[in-house]
């Protein structure tokens, strides 16, 4: 047995690179905000940026990324709509407010018909926000986009987010996959380390840290958070200094 | 739409699968959530295999029905039926602009149609798509 849609998503993918995946060991650690924020500062700088969210459970890129008009679809596939500069996917924008119970067979499937669908166009980054763990939406990802692949972690500063995301770790080195480093969450909430600290225990470089900014909650849109706390502002455009730097840009 | 870039994909792997070989038949199962227009998609394939080792090899395209089932009560409702939850539960405002027509968003991801089922008798969400999502090259027949 073939399946047809692995070849066509092969081809939709064969132009495309930098493709970052943003992952953790824990749930609500803040990748989505952490990888929206990322796609938005780097479409700012002038990139063609796509974020891709994964988070099929729990998705959150139609709240960070509104989209006002209506999905297109075209003869290559899904066109992906442009929310504040970055063009945005999520099922998230389908489902409503209903609930998505998806088996692990229908998981794979899903994320089959997903990649296959989408019309990419030309991009710089392509961000994907994956869900916590290391579950089929990291493994099939790795398989069918290889070495295009790299990976920042994203882990609150709490000895049980980091003894999680050390695992992650392993299993990044394991199967090879580019490891642009670590980014502390909520870095003055759990003061359990210094960063350098956090370094050298898990081995792995920092990328950057984001202070606990409980206004976050009154904005809902990723431009208005990244708009009127010029703290986390500032603490994301360092990380997406390290990401760029990282990536040899 | 999707019919021309489905025979694409057919076409690309069957090559590159077996490279060298004379492929005298193939058979490709279809589910009926994939919404494809199997005229289309056969005459899609006759044409992408133009000037390659395909051209000439018969493609047997197989329709295989949607049935969903209920995991808790194990009622089971047909595509129609499903459509019509769809539309309760979801309204048209998620719908897709295609061509200038409205497409409910499982044309493009039919995957989603788990998310988006309510059992017609119990209520429940906890849903299986027991066929009708199928899409793969299921027999070559080799000279």
């Amino acid at each position: 047995m073939l399946d047809p849609r692995f070849s066509l998503l092969e081809k939709k993918f064969k132009n495309i690179e930098n493709i970052v995946l943003f992952g953790s060991g824990k749930g609500g650690v803040g990748k989505s905000i952490i990888s929206s924020a990322t796609s938005y500062i780097l479409s700012e700088r002038g990139y063609d940026v796509a974020y891709i969210d994964l988070d099929f459970h729990g998705p959150a890129g139609q709240s960070l990324f509104p989209v006002d008009i209506q999905f297109k679809g075209g003869k290559e596939g899904l066109e992906l709509p442009t929310s504040n500069g970055v063009r945005v996917i999520s099922v998230g924008y389908f489902l409503g407010d209903n609930p998505f119970p998806l088996s692990g067979r229908d998981k794979i499937d899903l994320l089959a018909d997903f990649f296959s669908i989408l019309s990419l166009g030309e991009l710089d980054f392509t961000i994907i926000d994956l869900p916590p763990g290391m579950g089929d939406e990291l493994t099939f990802t790795q398989r069918i986009l290889k070495e295009k692949i790299s990976i920042a972690m994203v882990t609150t500063n709490s000895e049980l987010s980091l003894n999680v995301v050390e695992r992650l770790i392993k299993y990044a080195k394991t199967e090879g996959l580019r490891l642009l480093g670590i980014i502390v969450n909520m870095a003055d909430l759990f003061k359990r380390y210094g960063l350098k600290q956090i370094e050298e225990k898990l081995q792995v470089d920092i990328l950057g840290k984001v202070s606990y900014y409980p206004k976050l909650e009154e904005f809902k849109t990723i431009k208005d958070k990244l708009e009127n706390i010029h703290e986390f502002r500032k603490e994301i455009e360092n990380i997406v200094g390290g990401i760029l730097k990282k990536l040899n840009y | 739409m999707h019919e021309w870039s489905i025979a694409e994909g057919i076409v690309t792997t069957l090559l590159e699968s077996f490279k060298g070989k004379k492929i005298l038949e193939v058979e490709i199962k279809v589910g009926e959530l994939r919404d494809l227009n199997v005229e289309v998609l056969g005459e899609a394939l006759k044409i992408l295999s133009i000037g390659t080792s395909l051209e000439g090899s018969k493609f047997n395209i197989i329709v295989s029905k949607a049935v969903f089932k209920c995991l808790n009560c194990r009622e089971e409702w047909s595509m129609k039926k499903a459509l019509e939850i769809l539309n309760q539960m979801l309204g048209t405002e998620k719908y897709v602009v295609e061509e200038g027509e409205l497409e409910p968003p499982i044309h493009f991801i039919p995957s989603l149609i788990t998310g988006l089922q309510r059992c017609p008798r119990c209520g429940r969400i906890d849903i299986d798509v027991e066929s009708g999502k199928e899409l793969e090259i299921s027999k070559i027949y080799l000279s």
